[in-house]
């Protein structure tokens, strides 16, 4: 697979995609989210399915977002994208992007952020692409409408530009014109990563990119993706449940529980020095290949309720090292050490690292 | 290891044959067939659990429907504690070997509480004599599968239970009728990570206390690292490495194993390593390639693996590898 991005000629299907590279030097985040909360309405009451969740994410930079089900990873994401379903309300925050905040935005100048400067790879690539159209004119859809950095192609351009995603993400362009169940699901995945390139966005969010696929498909799905932000500065959320994958992929994390933001710090951090109980536990809870000897030890109880949530931390119910005050005062998020954020009481700021012990 | 085996699997092969054309078979061109699963042996002992490992379309679902007579064998045999599960009827082989399928979500009946789910098989084998003592096995079953009280459990239906419980009443279903063996398909791979531990933690508790067998079907290497007792890698429906887990995992011998083992993603940053990324996708099964099937995608290949079909190296006791390379 070869990309080169300064090979290309003048015609707009072939602007050079290193514009992206040049401006990394900025000092102001890329994307700067700031107290983000969403509220559903339903039957049942409000649910708070997000609460207070704020991340900062720099060009070229990886942030993985991980916790149970139902813990708010994804409604995170389409408050972001603004895609959320109608009794879906953005109550308060803001989504900074280069400073701009797009909650702010009118509809129409929403929609040409999304994929020009935001775009998904949706969950389940087995569902997310239409099975009578052709992948190739798929992957156009999104330039036929939104244009490649304000400039409309015509078909011989938009056919070039599709041949050359293609060729990005390692798919022969021969194979532009088959359908969807031609492929198998390592390439439909593939092909959903160019589409979600095709616009040259800055941040790309990957939902569960790789749940469905087998581990070697997996393994090359990431390669690619880490190769794409490495070439392209792409800033990449990776929303997953996986946390090893995580480890391999990503600069940041930032853990939720029950819609709010329970730890977030570099990526060594949270595996060798987690502070908050509940990064602990999914670690106990997952199996590492390279200590076979260890326990699988899992958390028990379920994460609670959106529309009864306790009134203290969220995770005061399941947690073993709770204390008095857990079950009545929620804990804020607090910067603990250099870019070390955990909401968690046991954890002050005397004693950053307090020894908590949690698995006799 | 000189016990008995309980399974006993020796040449096992299924050939799906591919419907031809008309016209094909006017030009008589030779039938073919998917080899979804080529000649496999291997033995399970009581209480052991064994790992079947490989990625999709290496045979490993075909393997476990083989063992569940959900398929006939165009090849080979299974000797279930010595004797031929051919002379078996299928009443007989499900008393014996019960399954754990992969989506709890799926497999239960939406309409039937958790008592009729468990209680099912037993009305089918006509097993429990009156319904005191039906109720008695029902809630040993759930009890065991760590539902508890189990009498809460009897009247609710499957939408009012978690992931986490479901797989649970799918277990107790399987346990009702003490089977000795359990083939449990990926049984965890569609719960959420803080439950998976707790549904291997059971399984393996299940071996336990009750001596139960079982065979384990699943992609993920690390899951397998905890909980079996021997690994047993497919690759296009072939063992191409089968031993001991620890060994298989610290000494592997196949280029597969290898490579499988390098991808699996490890929590711990600090260890990020150099991934073996095998190209492409695994082979068709109608066009088996010569030699070492493996050999296309193999990073170490040379000449002679095109030709010859590799045999089985003894590493250490019990650690086999079908490897040219392997001395």
């Amino acid at each position: 697979m070869k990309f080169n991005p300064r090979r290309l000629g003048s015609d707009p299907a072939s602007i050079s995609l290193d514009w992206q590279i040049d401006n990394m030097s900025s000092p102001a985040p890329l994307l700067e989210v700031k107290n983000l909360s969403t509220h559903f309405l339903t039957d049942d009451g409000v649910m708070r399915a997000i609460e207070d969740v704020s991340f900062t994410l720099d060009r070229g930079q990886s942030l993985g977002l991980v916790g149970e089900s139902g813990c708010g990873k994804t409604t995170a994401m389409l408050s972001l994208m603004r895609l959320l379903p109608p009794n879906g309300r953005i109550v308060k925050g803001q989504v900074l992007l280069e400073g701009r905040d797009l909650l702010r935005l009118p509809d129409s100048e929403m929609q040409e952020v999304r994929w020009s400067k935001i775009s998904l790879i949706f969950q389940g690539a087995m569902n997310a692409l239409n099975p009578v159209r052709t992948v190739g004119d798929q992957i156009a859809e999104p330039i036929r409408r939104h244009g490649l950095l304000g400039a409309r192609l015509d078909n011989n351009a938009l056919d070039r530009r599709v041949r050359q995603l293609l060729d990005m993400v390692g798919i022969a362009s021969s194979r532009q014109d088959q359908y969807p169940h031609q492929y198998s699901g390592g390439m439909r995945q593939r092909a959903m990563i160019a589409m979600a390139l095709a616009c040259t966005p800055d941040v790309v969010i990957a939902d569960e990119p790789t749940t469905a696929l087998d581990v070697m498909i997996q393994a090359q799905i990431l390669d690619l993706l880490q190769k794409l932000q490495r070439e392209l500065g792409l800033a990449v959320i990776l929303v997953t449940h996986d946390l090893a994958v995580v480890a391999e992929m990503c600069d940041r994390v930032l853990v939720m529980y029950g819609g709010k933001v329970a730890e977030y710090a570099d990526v060594d951090a949270i595996y060798n020095e987690p502070l908050h109980p509940y990064t602990r536990l999914l670690l106990e809870a997952f199996p590492d290949l390279t200590q076979p000897e260890g326990k699988l030890v899992a958390i028990p109880g379920y994460p609670p309720r959106l529309n009864a949530l306790p009134a203290g931390c969220r995770f005061e119910p399941r947690c073993p090292a709770r204390i008095g005050k857990c079950a009545t005062v929620d804990p804020p998020l607090r910067e603990v050490k250099p870019g070390h954020w955990v909401a968690c009481h046991l954890v002050s700021e005397q004693h950053p690292i307090h020894p908590i012990t949690l698995l006799q | 290891m000189n016990r008995a085996p309980i399974l006993e699997i020796n040449h096992l092969c299924k050939h799906f044959p591919i419907s031809r054309g008309l016209l094909a078979s006017f030009r008589r061109r030779p039938a073919q067939s998917v080899h979804a699963v080529d000649d496999i042996s291997f033995q399970v002992q009581p209480g052991e659990i064994l790992a079947l490992v490989g990625e999709s379309g290496c045979g490993k679902t075909t393997t476990a429907k083989l063992l569940m007579g959900l398929e006939q064998p165009s090849g080979g045999t299974i000797h279930f504690r010595g004797q031929d599960v051919a002379t078996f009827d299928l009443k007989q082989m499900r008393r014996q070997i019960q399954m754990v399928f992969q989506d709890p979500y799926e497999s239960l009946n939406p309409r039937m509480t958790v008592f009729e789910i468990v209680a099912e098989p037993l009305n089918v084998h006509g097993l429990a004599r009156g319904r005191e003592e039906k109720i008695d096995r029902v809630k040993r079953a759930l009890k065991d599968a760590g539902l508890k009280p189990a009498e809460s459990y009897f009247n609710r239906l499957p939408h009012e239970l978690s992931g986490g419980q479901r797989q649970r009443v799918v277990i107790a279903g399987a346990l009702v009728l003490e089977s000795q063996v359990l083939v449990a398909d990926e049984p965890v791979s569609m719960l959420d990570v803080s439950i998976r531990a707790d549904i291997l933690n059971l399984l393996r508790d299940l071996r336990e206390t009750r001596g139960i067998s079982i065979v384990f079907i699943t992609h993920d290497l690390g899951t397998v690292a905890y909980f079996a007792d021997r690994i047993a890698v497919m690759y296009l429906g072939r063992i191409v490495e089968i031993g001991p887990t620890h060994e298989v995992l610290k000494n592997p011998q196949h280029p597969y194993t290898k490579a499988l083992l390098s991808v699996v993603p490890v929590p711990n940053p600090r260890l990020r390593r150099e991934r073996i990324i095998l190209q492409g996708e695994t082979p068709n099964p109608i066009n088996v390639p010569s030699g070492c099937r493996f050999h296309p995608r193999c990073p170490v290949a040379f000449d002679k693996c095109k030709q010859i079909d590799p045999p089985y190296v003894e590493v250490k006791t019990g650690h086999q590898a079908a490897c040219l390379l392997v001395k």
